[in-house]
């Protein structure tokens, strides 16, 4: 299956379509689930330990990039739509802008945090608005640039007149 | 008696994977084509890492750092044996004939 | 330095020229994936496991994969050479710059060293680690700086990456990432 892969998986001169490797396959299902979870650990934790949300959302990111090497690039491009990863690495901007004009909102400067403590009466307010700005902010951007690159580098260069 | 036992068994696993990485240095040097290089690179990160790590457990004793010891053992137990496979399956796919004894390649050995 | 430093040294040194000098596209990027996984060792040893972290996930991991994806989808030109040629003018001016770095090195405090500017003073580095939780409530004074302090400079840098996304679509003539 996945005609398209052959390509990217050992240049164009070979003929031959991908298959799937059922050790790669099984290897891949195994730690997948550890590296998404401590891609999302190094995120969410990154305030107190070190880490952060850059180094989390690189490795969230390289995640599926390891899936689409096992399982074929055009079946992860057919499970993760173009909108998912344009709504990541739009969304992760908007966050990070609405954060920081909601501190402008409440009467303070951008990305004031000390006003949801103060004002809204979060209590750790800074402490949650870092927060939202890591994970929801560049953490998101961050990994949906890396898979956006990934998809777009492996679909190639568009020409006028060719059906993408 | 069991600090002595523990010592000891340190030691024999550092030398175990030592071992196996003198070996597998040697034969990504001297084995002759990409399949034989494959399997033997994999022993520097399988047995070599894995003995020296299960080592490092060991020495540790009782600890949370003992605990990452053994996930990292675990990791490299499952990822570097499917990179070895993933190699030999690249080549195998790209056309790569193996060597066999009457083949009058040398592929980077030594000469015939 | 210790013995482990020193390796570590050699390692990256020697992977930085071989990654300049080899001729095969392949070859390059091989060796160049080697010497990220040496800087993020480097970087461990030298106490830094953030920087660490992001050179191993990213130099090693996300560089190499779009690097290879890249002569996957373009070629790969064949060569008899195993080495590029060196291009003497320009060894000259590296060696030239390499020099005059270098002569600053002896200059340098030692690393940990507590009297050095960087870490004693007062207004930045010993502000930061005095003030960091009081005024931010989070343990990781590089994150308060990045997310807090400096959140607007984070802000450009965020900005920054999604317009490097965007220009990619844009140089591939593409629409959609997919």
């Amino acid at each position: 299956m996945a005609r398209a892969d052959r390509s990217m998986e050992r240049g164009e001169a070979f003929d031959d379509t991908y298959v799937e490797s059922q050790v790669i396959l099984t290897a891949v299902r195994l730690v997948a689930p550890f590296a998404l979870t401590y891609g999302l650990f190094l995120s969410l934790h990154g305030a107190d330990t070190p880490g952060g949300s850059f180094q989390g959302g690189a490795i969230i990111g390289v995640t599926i990039l390891m899936l689409a090497f096992a399982f074929g690039i055009e079946p992860t491009r057919e499970w993760l739509r173009n909108s998912v990863v344009t709504g990541l690495v739009a969304g992760g901007v908007a966050i990070f802008i609405g954060v920081g004009l909601a501190t402008m909102a409440l009467g303070g400067a951008f990305l004031e945090y000390r006003l949801f403590e103060t004002i809204l009466g979060i209590p750790d307010g800074t402490k949650w608005g870092m927060e939202a700005i890591e994970v929801g902010g560049i953490a998101l951007i961050v990994a949906g640039v890396f898979i956006g690159l990934f998809f777009a580098t492996a679909a190639g260069l568009h020409r006028e007149g060719e059906e993408a | 008696m069991i600090e002595t036992l523990r010592f000891w068994a340190v030691i024999a696993l550092l030398v175990g994977g030592l071992f196996f990485t003198l070996v597998s240095a040697v034969g990504v040097l001297r084995l002759p084509d990409v399949y034989a290089r494959a399997h033997t690179a994999s022993q520097t990160d399988t047995l070599g890492a894995g003995l020296a790590l299960a080592a490092v457990a060991l020495a540790l004793g009782w600890q949370s750092a003992t605990v990452y010891t053994v996930l990292l053992l675990f990791f490299v137990f499952i990822t570097n044996p499917t990179a070895a496979h993933a190699i030999a399956r690249a080549a195998s796919e790209s056309g790569v004939e193996p060597w066999t004894v009457d083949d009058s390649r040398t592929d980077g050995g030594e000469e015939r | 330095m210790t013995p482990l430093e020193g390796t570590l040294v050699v390692f990256v040194f020697v992977t930085a020229v071989a990654t300049a000098l080899f001729r095969d596209v392949l070859s390059a990027i091989i060796v160049f994936a080697a010497y990220s996984l040496g800087m993020a060792i480097l970087y461990t040893v030298l106490l830094a496991p953030d920087v660490a972290m992001t050179e191993a996930a990213i130099g090693a991991g996300v560089t190499s994969i779009l690097l290879l994806l890249t002569i996957a989808k373009t070629s790969r030109p064949a060569s008899d050479d195993l080495f590029e040629e060196i291009h003497v003018p320009g060894l000259i001016a590296v060696s030239a710059l390499a020099l005059v770095l270098l002569t600053t090195v002896p200059d340098a405090p030692a690393v940990g060293d507590p009297a050095a500017p960087v870490w004693s003073n007062p207004d930045v580095t010993q502000y930061y680690i005095q003030h960091t939780y009081d005024d931010t409530g989070v343990q990781n004074a590089v994150t308060a700086v990045l997310a807090a302090y400096r959140g607007f400079d984070t802000f450009g840098e965020a900005v920054v990456v999604f317009a490097a996304g965007m220009a990619t679509l844009l140089v591939l003539n593409r629409e959609v990432f997919a």
